[in-house]
């Protein structure tokens, strides 16, 4: 899929998304990209998402709107009205049909972590599919029973899940463990003969529960990084080609923002496509810097340059790949339109770009705060702020 | 005390006042929006006015003054190119040369805000430290477009 647009579903009026090798969507709170990133799991992953609702027991009935309620999650009928379109690559996609009829294919082609996935954990251990209430959306079931399932399968041994020598570039494990982890090794122990995730160091085993908050939502995303970077010299998972992450950022300091999105650069080197939702101003910083070093033929140094990495060769190797990475960056507007601003020029006249769809809003007021001011001081009138070593 | 008084007061800028935004050439003009609501007390293309008296100076472009209800203010606007690190350095120049010689005007007296319009793509977004550096010595960078509002 190289385009899909949205016409007349909830908030959204029309959103005509071309996809990049890398895609951002940004907006205010309810402007739609939520909506969006399931609506295209659920154009590429039609014929799964209906397998695994009826394994399930989630009957509904061939309708849209049950359909939609069990997918979105309890009362996400509404967002599929009447005048409601989906077109990929220009082609209408008769929506009611396909919901009506159990598509062919059950491959997974497109894995989301969704912006709940702090949820998952919430006991310290997956929780599976049918464990949630029916009206719990579909993404947080399918990640928490897909991170479940990576568990059992992958991680059943002793030794810590982090670090671990199989998993993750060793350059990539430094940072982790740098910006995310400290001293502490996240591994499984046992309490009677339920299962759990803690974070130890030095004998000491922290539950779930106590972990920082930027570690239980990291936690989550990093199981689905290993789902998605299996071990060994396979790049990617099964049949998937497309990652969609929501809010990467969440909890995150801007150190572990920057290691995670190293790893996003490291799912588009092994050939995901990536879409990615977000409030931070500093993943457009990465859009921004890299459409500049594709126009201008940067390299991969200039890439690991900005991250302050070493220029190790898998870094370099992924540098080398992810340099030429096409991105697109659509704003999300609360009147319900899309509209692209991939350039992010702060000297745009059209003002969602030279904002970055009001992600540097609030930046550029305390610039003019300041100035002004500055400007208005004394020590503007007496030159006290020129002088000689100011 | 009004601005046109002492733009005429100030030396070399005596004939240089214009209505509205006149001073300003039409490229520049377009980068600025003004609002229905806003009356302007005229402009002077300073760079202009002062390249005789002072030709390697790094001088400012353009004052706009603006009515206010019991009061006026001044716009201190320079456009500049915002492609590079290089720009920084330039502006600072420029900001230092305005301090200094605004001092000797009676324009000094004035509230105002200095603004720096880019004038192609910038390199530059509100968070780049530099543009935080020069807004700590009064200096605001307004990307490609500045709005004169009440």
């Amino acid at each position: 899929m190289k385009r899909m647009t949205l016409k007349n579903i909830g908030q959204i009026q029309e959103a005509d998304l071309r996809f990049g090798d890398l895609t951002v969507l940004v907006g205010p709170q309810a402007s739609g990209k939520s909506i969006s990133l399931q609506w295209l799991k659920l154009m590429l992953d039609t014929g799964l998402i209906q397998d695994q609702l009826h394994t399930y027991g989630l009957d509904y009935g061939g309708k849209v709107h049950d359909f939609l309620d069990a997918y979105l999650g309890e009362g996400m009928h509404s967002v599929w009205q009447a005048d409601s379109e989906v077109h990929v690559d220009g082609k209408r996609v008769e929506v009611e049909k396909k919901i009506a009829r159990q598509q062919r294919n059950k491959s997974e082609s497109a894995f989301l972590i969704p912006a709940q996935r702090v949820m998952t954990l919430a006991n310290g251990w997956p929780k599976p599919f049918q464990s949630y209430s029916p009206g719990d959306p579909y993404a947080v079931r399918s990640f928490s029973d897909g991170l479940r399932m990576l568990m059992e399968r992958e991680f059943a041994g002793s030794g810590p899940l982090f670090p671990q020598s199989n998993r993750l570039k060793a350059d990539y494990r430094k940072l982790l463990q740098e910006s995310v982890f400290g001293d502490f090794k996240l591994t499984v122990d046992k309490v009677q003969s339920q299962k759990r995730l803690v974070l130890g160091a030095g004998g000491n085993h922290l539950p779930y529960m106590v972990w920082s908050a930027g570690q239980r939502e990291f936690v989550p995303l990093l199981l689905g990084l290993y789902w998605l970077m299996p071990p060994g010299k396979v790049a990617r998972r099964g049949e998937i080609e497309w990652v969609v992450i929501e809010e990467l950022e969440m909890g995150l300091h801007p150190r572990a923002i920057s290691v995670v999105l190293l790893l996003v650069l490291e799912l588009m080197s092994r050939g995901y496509k990536v879409c990615l939702s977000t409030h931070s101003p500093q993943v457009l910083e990465l859009v921004w810097a890299l459409e500049a070093l594709r126009k201008h033929k940067g390299c991969a140094d200039d890439l690991l340059d900005l991250f302050e990495v070493p220029h190790s060769a898998g870094l370099r190797d992924m540098a080398k790949a992810a340099v030429g990475k096409i991105s697109k960056v659509y704003y999300f507007d609360p009147a319900g339109t899309a509209k692209d601003i991939t350039d992010l020029d702060p000297a745009s006249a059209e003002a969602q770009e030279a904002s970055w769809g009001g992600l540097l809003e609030f930046s550029a007021r305390a610039n003019e705060t300041v100035a002004k001011v500055v400007a208005n001081s004394p020590e503007f009138a007496s030159g006290d702020l020129f002088a000689e070593g100011k | 005390m009004s601005f046109s008084a002492d733009v005429k007061a100030t030396l070399h800028l005596g004939g240089a006042l214009c209505k509205g935004l006149g001073a300003l050439s039409a490229t520049d003009r377009a980068r600025i929006s003004v609002g229905a609501s806003i009356k302007l007390a005229g402009s002077v293309n300073v760079d202009a006015a002062l390249k005789t008296s002072q030709p390697n100076a790094a001088l400012w472009d353009y004052v706009v003054g603006q009515k206010q209800s019991n009061k006026e203010c001044l716009h201190w606007i320079e456009v500049h190119p915002a492609s590079g690190t290089g720009n920084i350095g330039e502006m600072d120049a420029k900001l230092k040369w305005l301090a200094v010689w605004m001092r000797t005007t009676p324009l000094a007296s004035y509230p105002r805000q200095i603004v720096w319009i880019a004038s192609g793509k910038s390199a530059f977004n509100s968070r780049h430290p530099a543009l935080r550096s020069l807004a700590n010595r009064g200096l605001r960078f307004a990307g490609g477009h500045l709005a004169l509002a009440a």
